[in-house]
């Protein structure tokens, strides 16, 4: 798995390429945590993210509960069948917010710049 | 009968990425569509990850099997180890409509074993814990 951090608009975008299971996703976690209040909004890009077991959606989990916390927008985004697959089995997908592309997710969860 | 393909796993996370590389490689060699290995690597993922944390409490190394067989139209897989006795299907299923803050990750791997399998049983058996999985194969 590898994780790349993009700025776009006002938002910090977490694109996450690979498997993320329990092996990879103490890592996510670690980088993710650690900056959710670096920016004013959290968007993770899973266009490149292949695969996501239950470790994956408990950092999910956490990301979202602490930016509820803190008031700051968190959304995912471009999440390919087999993870969306996961998402609906989980009964995430209504407690976390989706989006179809990266655009969608800016436009409802960023200011503009 | 098609002959038995046998995984030995030692409990280290790293291990996720090679049971994940095994299953595509045994679903290419018998024509199983990736949906269905989908499903397979998921629910085994969980149950290996479970195994790898809580099964071995004494911190040494140790190794446990994962079997897979092709029958007809369906994926027999069976999970055997020799740690601790735990049935993991006496789990109790999480509560999917909880809300956000009151939403726990606990269960939720087997969960999806339950949701993705078409059979699943346990035993303990001689000293070793049996979980046995059967994915029927979708348009294969």
């Amino acid at each position: 798995m590898d994780i790349f951090c993009e700025k776009q608009s006002d938002a910090l975008i977490f694109v996450v390429r690979g498997r993320l299971d329990g092996s990879t996703a103490p890592a996510l976690q670690e980088q993710l945590i650690s900056q959710l209040d670096t920016a004013s909004t959290i968007i993770i890009d899973c266009s490149a993210l292949d695969y996501m077991a239950s470790a994956g959606l408990r950092v999910l989990l956490l990301a979202t509960k602490q930016c509820k916390k803190a008031g700051r927008p968190f959304g995912i985004c471009s999440l390919k069948d087999e993870v969306l697959e996961v998402f609906k089995l989980s009964g995430f997908i209504a407690i976390i917010e989706t989006f179809n592309s990266r655009e969608q997710a800016l436009a409802k969860l960023a200011s503009p710049a | 009968m098609n002959p038995t393909s046998t995984l030995t796993l030692t409990n280290d996370l790293s291990e996720l990425a090679r049971l994940a590389q095994w299953l595509t490689t045994f679903g290419q060699g018998q024509g199983i569509e990736e949906k269905t290995i989908h499903f397979l690597n998921l629910a085994l993922d969980e149950l290996v990850t479970n195994i790898i944390h809580y099964a071995y409490p004494d911190g040494q190394t140790h190794s446990f099997s994962l079997e897979l067989r092709r029958v007809d139209d369906r994926v027999e897989a069976e999970l055997i180890d020799d740690g601790i006795p735990f049935n993991p299907l006496e789990a109790p299923e999480p509560d999917l409509d909880a809300d956000l803050d009151s939403r726990r990750i606990g269960g939720l791997g087997i969960h999806f074993v339950r949701q993705t399998m078409d059979e699943v049983s346990y035993r303990f058996e001689r000293g070793q814990n049996r979980l046995r999985l059967v994915k029927r194969c979708t348009g294969a």
